[in-house]
């Protein structure tokens, strides 16, 4: 497993076209048998083309993924009393060429490919660990792991340095079914007959296998097992949505289908078209001609039902960024500002590049996908979307107008109020860069962790104060440009500092600077 | 020393032209200062024209509770809330009917100081363990130029009470309040 690029959110950053399927929390990792102890609590994610794992105590260090197309097998073992329930991975050793992200050489993360930059005592304690001990117990000699595989009890502290340096590097070959150990020259289970699970061409020799028992990190050319360990349960629910994402092979159609769509469309006319006309600008004007009747073809189609948006929502998203990125680029805005002057289309390109911005939501979190943690997710998804947009609002936004815009985003799977405001009551305990105020008038407010202080409002509004004289609360909505009822708050805030005094007159309150009790 | 009925103008303070000195303050702590600042005007005010009394029963239309300039009244409930600690300093005393809250008698000198200094003009003049009548007190020729001259009636009967319980008078109940006679002792 490699690791994985993290939103400041701490979700995983997503390609186009990848969305998060589940989302399971304290889980955690095995390689092979053992347990992974740097990797031992965490928030999974399972995306159409990767699961991702988040690291609880230490998300930007420790978080890894893994391709979904490394993924030979999947095994869902249930949980029996103490034990947890596990999703066993089968991997295969090389990455599949072509992917983006290249791989480590290896499932585990103590693997030679991902352990340049790890600590060197992690490389020789899991060498240690590999070694041979005995059991003080029942004298079992075990080979690595941190219990005795006959009698269970826990590996006793320094047991390796103590025990005979007995190697049992024998050469074996699990059954798959029986689990008995096999001469690596079976090819059928001695005991029950199964096939035995062949190695690949670059390790059928005896001594990959040797060096696969000896430790997983060894083994370089032989897939490798990875699990999940379900410690707060959602094994099944995980399992079954990972069964369909590896059937899906979301990956295998490219990282960013809807950006083809529209262009491919047309795009064998439009070479043709190209090649009859000889170049210039006719062929630049026929082109963009072209691709504008193919966009037009996909909206009518896309809102010629309501299902049909949904299934193509993808598409739509996929040409909304694709037209902000074209209004981004100065050339574009020059080649558009045909009959209004440069500065206006600038302008309106902004505004419409806005609007398209607000209108995809790629992979929204939902309660199927997220479960238990759907709240947490939702709060990290929101600070996603809003941050940028609560920053320019002057550090302070409504919560309704944030819970409007947000469901506008999420298309066809709006989130309930009660919902949302539990998902900003956690931007606190997720150590999330926005927050959730309650006015004593009960107004909710989402606020800028930074820029939300409330001596920076009650210095903003001193400054107007000065410069403009007394306010009321409709003059402080217009400077601010915020609604009345957040102008009035930031008044009240001011005045609770003791920074100005109201005056009520016959036309409203008007708010002077204190010169009763100067601060 | 100001005479009564004195002509020179009453010199406001500056805060008596600051809207919001008019409305009363959520702010508890610029309440506070608010309130101290209207004791300290309606004191100064009424000792510069020796007024004596502040009726609740109708809105203020005058000064100091109203200023034209800035067209601002001081509503009644804060007017209440500022003669309470009034009150409380021992700077007025509720009058009229009980618990109404709607009339008060403004003591811009405590009762004690205008005692002694009835005391000390007595024994000045030689007039202890005469009997004298309230209404000599304050209109008579010979308190011309005093302090307690032309007092209000219920002022100068606060004084005398003083003066009673300290046992330095003694008090003869006339007819009328105007009759109220009174005897100093050293």
């Amino acid at each position: 497993m490699e690791a994985v690029e993290l939103a400041q959110t701490q979700r995983p950053v997503l390609d186009s076209g990848e969305k998060i399927v589940c989302v399971q929390n304290r889980v955690g990792l095995y390689k092979g048998d053992e347990r992974d102890v740097d990797h031992d609590s965490g928030t999974v994610y399972l995306t159409t083309h990767r699961i991702v794992y988040v690291d609880q105590e230490r998300p930007l260090e420790r978080s890894v993924g893994l391709d979904l197309s490394r993924v030979l097998r999947s095994l869902l073992h249930s949980g029996f009393l103490y034990t947890s329930s596990k999703i066993s991975l089968h991997l295969s050793a090389a990455p599949p060429a072509g992917r983006k992200r290249g791989l480590g050489g290896d499932g585990s993360q103590a693997g030679e490919g991902s352990g340049a930059g790890r600590p060197a005592h992690t490389r020789s304690q899991s060498s240690a660990s590999a070694r041979s001990w005995q059991c003080t117990i029942c004298d079992c000699v075990n080979k690595g792991g941190g219990k005795c595989t006959l009698c269970g009890v826990p590996r006793p502290e320094g047991a390796a340095a103590k025990a005979p340096e007995v190697e049992m590097r024998e050469a074996t070959l699990r059954c798959p079914v029986c689990t008995f150990d096999n001469h690596t020259s079976m090819v059928q289970c001695e005991m029950c007959n199964s096939e035995l699970w062949q190695p690949g061409p670059a390790s059928s020799g005896s001594g990959s296998a040797d060096a696969q028992a000896a430790g997983p990190e060894a083994a370089g050319g032989r897939g490798s097992v990875v699990k999940l360990s379900f410690r707060a349960g959602g094994a099944s629910a995980f399992y079954s949505a990972l069964r369909e994402a590896i059937g899906g092979q979301a990956w295998v159609n490219g990282p960013a289908p809807a950006l083809a769509a529209p262009g491919s469309v047309a795009s064998g006319e439009r070479r043709a078209a190209a090649a009859a006309a000889g170049g210039g600008i006719s062929t630049i004007v026929s082109a963009a001609y072209e691709s504008e009747r193919a966009r037009d073809v996909t909206l009518r189609s896309a809102f010629a039902d309501l299902d049909a948006l949904t299934a193509m929502a993808d598409d739509i998203v996929g040409l909304a960024e694709h037209i902000a990125k074209q209004l981004h680029a100065p050339a574009a805005s020059k080649l558009r500002g045909r009959g209004a002057s440069d500065e206006d289309s600038a302008a309106r390109g902004d505004a419409f590049r806005q609007y398209l911005l607000d209108l995809g939501i790629d992979s929204p979190v939902t309660r199927d996908t997220a479960g238990a943690v759907f709240h947490e997710e939702l709060a990290r998804e929101l600070c996603d979307f809003l941050e940028h947009y609560v920053a320019q609002c002057g550090g302070s936004v409504a919560l309704v107008d944030a819970y409007c815009l947000y469901n506008r985003a999420r298309e066809f799977t709006p989130v309930y109020p009660a919902d949302f405001v539990q998902a900003c009551q956690k931007f606190v305990a997720l150590r999330l860069p926005l927050r959730l105020r309650e006015y004593p008038s009960g107004l909710l407010v989402l606020e800028d962790a930074a820029s939300a202080d409330d001596t920076l409002v009650t210095a903003r509004v001193d400054s107007y104060i000065a410069s403009f004289g007394p306010l009321t609360a409709h003059d402080l909505a217009a400077i601010e440009d915020c609604p009345l009822a957040l102008a009035e708050e930031r008044l009240w805030l001011a005045e609770r500092a003791g920074h100005v005094c109201r005056d009520e007159g016959v036309e409203g309150v008007r708010f002077y600077a204190n010169n009763i009790c100067p601060w | 020393m100001t005479s009564p009925g004195s002509a020179t103008p009453f010199q406001f303070p500056e805060i008596y032209s600051f809207p919001p000195f008019f409305t009363r303050q959520p702010n508890e702590s610029t309440w506070r200062e608010q309130r101290r600042q209207w004791c300290e005007l309606i004191l100064a005010y009424y000792r510069h024209y020796r007024l004596y009394s502040i009726s609740l029963t109708e809105p203020a239309r005058e000064p100091p509770f109203a200023n034209r300039q800035v067209s601002r009244v001081l509503p009644a409930d804060a007017l209440r809330e500022v003669v309470d600690e009034l009150v409380k300093q021992g700077n007025a005393v509720w009058t009229g009917a009980k618990n109404t809250k709607d009339a008060c008698l403004v003591l811009w000198r405590k009762p004690d100081v205008w005692a002694s200094m009835i005391h000390q003009w007595a024994s000045e003049r030689g007039l202890l363990s005469t009997v004298l009548t309230v209404f000599e007190l304050t209109s008579g020729d010979d308190t011309v130029g005093q302090e307690f001259h032309d007092l209000d009636a219920a002022t100068m009967r606060r004084a005398l009470d003083v003066l009673q319980s300290q046992g330095k008078a003694q008090l003869f109940a006339g007819s009328s309040d105007e009759d109220l006679g009174v005897k100093l002792f050293a």
